[in-house]
């Protein structure tokens, strides 16, 4: 796993010392362990001015994500989760070593992330990045229509509360462009201009 | 009728409703019962197929009809349902009278608290109304698809206490032989089958040829009759479609391998057609092949099943108030942390199951035993052992427990058993008795006596000896010390006479003798050598769990001394010597354990309160610096806190520091949000500044917050928020705080909030991260 990834994850730009080294490899055995990845995707086609997706009828109220897809045709969606089983080793440690928890789950949410660019690299022939309902201006509640579409709680076992949270926690919902033109750069990223990570010298992108 | 022939013929449910309708026209997304409200001729059409392919019982479409899933779509539950079950009746009518109709009800489609937000309560109600509805025209409840052995312990109490319909259950495994929450088959049969239902199996998700070690297990664990519906094959995607594998007629051969298991009811889940029941059909009329169940005790969890196999296990004792000062005044601030550190602390010790009491005299004892148990179930898998005389507390953790609990307990007389057995016939919980009346009796005979009678009693409540543990009862031997061969010789009587596990609470042996240890171990392996099945132990003392390992080894239950080799091959010795660190550095380093020693050192010559301000609190400050400066992180950060917390009370357990006590800090993360990671950091790091620190929890109601305002009188309250969508919540919170009028002021934090949205929603103070929270009330406060 992605290491320099999980520290940003708590905010840190250095490298870590021994201690916190040894924490992280701790918990990223444990969480290999405990974790059971599910994800479960599915093809939709779109429309443009406004984008929508046909299948659903559903209008994706985001000028970021019009700007994105403006050459794509067709999106996949994944939802993806690590279990609830997570969720509750993390609440453990936050009883006794809330140290710990930090970390645990932080390596955690990285391990969706890789288990979930894993999954897209096997199943679909992304055009564009991934990008989750809550970033930019994609309205957060596409997450209940597209879960619904997904049939997400009984394939993968992931809810959404009445807040229009994820049940388990660590869970995750994407839209990727599937057929047109794109690519998958920082300059194609919409938080170029603000990115914490480039300010770093972090980049995610090889390509600009 | 339904009943007679239930588990003597063969019985055919139909298939697939969701999957056909999308053959039919229902597009993706679309609610299949608000399309019955369009196309009422293509559900009953679909009804009379399968009727017509010979199903015995046809399923409503009202698996989604839920509040929850049906807003927004112009229709209520109950108008749904009797569409539904108007739509059914026709087809029935129609085809073939004698049919059957179940009332489908599938998952709410919401995570149950405590890890999701909607609640146990809630989750009945919805399941009540529904069955409420259409109660008077169906013949069964289907209780279908379930993954979380918590709703489905909401539905069966729903449908069980709306109505005396049959009522069938099927939950969902994947091929790791769990559901998506992680219950297993054998968890699910035991949990299930006392709550008085009538049929149990599984459905969805596989294949029937995925399914054979899960339908084994149902099998060989209740003797309830079986329920298979299968998909037809594990679903594959094919050019953006999800298609299904099997054949009707490899369907049909692969129903036939387990029908002649003892599977008693077939049918079909998604994938399957009126084509596969009409050649299930073909493998009818027959009847159930009879099986034989080995009668075991056990009790579950939520995902794990604990079988009494005759090797000693171990109860944790520690979650109880006797004798521990820091429970009873956790159940008196209805703070309950204490408690869930106990509980996780023996589950690492290796204890086998937990023992939860909260009886102290002027509390609500069954809201606070429903409470911990609730938080101890959420973190940790082992199943409980539910301790409490109070009738009304038992009735109220054996509604909320998920799992099959072990209730502790009752004893020899009439009123306390006619009090408790129903409770226990009702949840299907097993019972430890304790063989002694309105006095222990002497003798080991007089105790079997009293055992018998109480077996005797509880089946005639329709109590299975399954369902029962006899606690032979431990008498102390500085007390009666004639009398403790009596309850060693008792162990030996009721386990070879009644053949029922035993129990004993150990260390009762000791009381009022030195070095109690040597005397619990001793007479643990006596006991354990008569037949001793559960010690209620402490298991944080070594000695004696290492005295259960050893006893399994030369009892030659530990073949080949496997688990022995495993645990003290390596004797770890501990080669560091930490008392060459300072104070200082502990903190800085994080050294928890090392710094309750060197605590107590200093409090020799130094007096405690010099400690704080002249090494606690300038090392604090000096760790806050290095990590708002980056030079060390967040971990980091909270380590060393968690380490001064560890000194704080070292230094308060020694010395009253009342009047030298901070603010008092309330905090809560709103509700519908259960992220509180963020604000249970923001708690450990200001408790080590001496803060004290009452915490609300997660997804806290608005009138919770108010009340426990008007309660503890904090002197300032923190509220956390993730999410835009619970920021709304949040507003609400502060404003409801102002209607009293509060009189202290308001600080949020969480991750969409800035000083902005602070200003916006009334809150008087933003923090970005823990250490502005400690600047803030250090300001404040100081």
């Amino acid at each position: 796993m992605n290491k320099e990834m999980i520290l940003r994850y708590m905010h840190c730009f250095q490298k870590a010392d021994d201690s916190l080294n040894k924490q992280i490899d701790r918990c990223i055995e444990e969480v290999r362990q405990i974790a059971q990845f599910k994800a479960v995707h599915q093809a939709f086609t779109l429309s443009h001015d406004p984008l929508t997706i046909k299948e659903l009828d559903l209008a994706c109220d985001s000028t970021d994500l019009a700007c994105y897809f403006q050459d794509i045709s067709s999106c996949i969606v994944i939802a993806c989760t690590l279990g609830i089983s997570i969720d509750r080793r993390i609440k453990y440690y936050e009883h006794i070593d809330m140290a710990k928890a930090v970390v645990f789950d932080a390596v955690s949410s990285r391990y969706l992330e890789e288990c979930c660019d894993e999954y897209e690299k096997k199943h679909v022939n992304s055009k564009t990045m991934r990008f989750a309902p809550g970033y930019g201006d994609i309205p957060l509640t596409l997450n209940k229509t597209l879960s619904n579409a997904l049939r997400t709680y009984q394939t993968i076992g992931v809810s959404l509360t009445s807040a229009g949270l994820f049940t388990p926690m660590k869970s995750m919902l994407g839209i990727i462009g599937a057929k047109g033109n794109a690519k998958k750069s920082c300059m194609s990223c919409m938080r170029q201009s603000s990115c914490v990570f480039r300010k770093e010298g972090i980049r995610c992108y090889e390509n600009d | 009728m339904l009943r007679k022939r239930l588990g003597k013929e063969v019985l055919l449910f139909d298939g697939a409703m969701g999957s056909v309708l999308q053959q039919a026209g229902l597009r993706i997304g679309e609610l299949p019962e608000v399309y019955q409200m369009t196309h009422p001729k293509i559900i009953r059409n679909i009804h009379k197929e399968y009727l017509k392919a010979g199903a015995d019982i046809i399923t409503t479409n009202t698996f989604g009809a839920h509040p929850t899933k049906l807003a927004n779509s112009g229709y209520d539950v109950t108008e749904i349902a009797k569409a539904a079950v108007d739509l059914a009746i026709q087809a029935r009518d129609e085809v073939n009278p004698s049919a059957f109709i179940a009332l489908d009800i599938g998952p709410i489609g919401q995570m149950l608290k405590p890890l999701g937000t909607l609640s146990f309560d809630d989750a009945y109600a919805m399941f009540a109304s529904l069955i409420h509805s259409v109660k008077d025209v169906v013949d069964l409840v289907l209780i279908e698809t379930m993954s979380d052995l918590y709703e489905v312990k909401a539905a069966v109490l729903a449908a069980k206490e709306s109505s005396d319909l049959p009522i069938f259950v099927t939950m969902t495994f994947d091929q790791s032989g769990r559901t998506l929450t992680g219950c297993d088959a054998m968890t699910f049969a035991t949990a299930v089958e006392g709550l008085g239902i009538d049929a149990l199996g599984i459905n969805c998700s596989l294949g029937p040829n995925d399914l054979y070690d899960s339908v084994k297990t149902l099998l060989q664990t209740t003797s309830l009759p079986i329920i298979l519906q299968p998909n037809a094959g594990l679903p594959v995607m094919e050019n953006g479609k999800t298609h299904y594998p099997l054949t009707p007629e490899e369907f049909r051969a692969s129903m036939e391998s387990y029908l002649d298991m003892g599977v008693a009811v077939i049918g079909g889940c998604c994938g399957t057609t009126p084509a596969f029941i009409a050649q299930s059909k073909q493998l009818l009329p027959r009847n159930v092949v009879p099986r034989t169940i080995e009668p075991s005790v056990r009790i579950t969890s939520q995902n794990c099943t604990l079988t009494f196999l005759g090797h000693p296990l171990v109860c944790g004792e520690r979650c109880n108030p006797t004798g521990k000062k820091k429970l009873q005044a956790a159940l008196k601030a209805g703070d309950y942390e204490a408690y869930i550190v106990e509980a996780i602390r023996q589950d690492q010790a290796g204890a086998n199951l937990l023992d939860v009491n909260a009886g102290l005299p002027g509390i609500d004892e069954a809201s606070a035993l429903k409470t911990i148990m609730e938080r101890i179930q959420e973190v940790i898998n082992l199943p409980l052992q539910l301790d409490s005389s109070s009738a009304d507390a038992i009735e109220t953790a054996c509604r909320y427990y998920n799992g099959k609990p072990l209730i502790n307990s009752v004893n020899g007389k009439n009123e306390v058993m006619d009090r408790i057995f129903p409770i226990v016939k009702k949840y299907g919980a097993a019972i430890i008795a304790l063989t002694m009346e309105d006095d222990i009796p002497c003798s080991a005979q007089e105790r079997l006596h009293i055992a018998e009678k109480i077996v005797q009693k509880a089946q005639a409540y329709g109590i299975a000896k399954e369902n029962i543990l006899i606690d032979c009862l431990t008498l102390t031997a500085s007390a009666q010390q004639k009398e403790v061969q009596e309850t060693l010789q008792a162990l030996s009587l009721i386990r070879d006479t009644l053949h029922v596990p035993t129990v004993l609470g150990v260390s009762n042996i000791s009381f009022g003798l030195p070095k109690r240890s040597l005397l619990n171990r001793t007479f643990l392996t006596l006991a354990m050598h008569c037949g001793l099945d559960l010690a209620i132990i402490n298991p944080l003392d070594q000695d004696l769990m290492d005295t259960i390992d050893a006893y399994k080894v030369v009892s030659y239950q530990d073949k080949d001394c496997a688990e022995y080799i495993s645990k003290h091959a390596q004797n770890i010795v501990s080669t560091t010597k930490t008392s060459s660190f300072t104070i200082e550095e502990m903190i800085t380093f994080g050294m928890k354990e090392e710094i309750k020693d060197k605590t107590k050192e200093l409090l020799k010559e130094i007096p405690p309160m010099d400690i704080i301000q002249d090494f606690l609190i300038p090392s604090l400050n000096q760790v806050g610096s290095d990590y708002e400066k980056n030079k060390i992180f967040l971990p980091q950060l909270i380590q060393s806190a968690e380490t001064a917390k560890q000194s704080f009370e070292v230094i308060q357990s020694c010395f009253s520091l009342k009047s030298q006590t901070k603010a008092t800090v309330m905090m809560a993360t709103v509700e519908g949000d259960v992220h509180d990671i963020g604000k249970n950091i923001v708690k450990v790091v200001l408790e080590s500044y001496g803060y004290n620190v009452i915490d609300l929890g997660k997804d806290v109601p608005v009138q919770n917050v108010v009340d426990s305002y008007q309660k503890h009188q904090p002197d300032i309250i923190g509220l956390s928020a993730l999410m835009t969508t619970t920021v709304i919540h949040m507003k609400k919170t502060i404003d409801a705080l102002k209607q009293i009028p509060i009189t202290c002021p308001i600080w949020v934090g969480g991750a969409v909030l800035n000083e902005e949205i602070a200003n916006e929603i009334g809150a008087d103070y933003y923090c970005e991260d823990a250490m502005a929270s400690v600047h803030l009330c250090n300001t404040l406060f100081s």
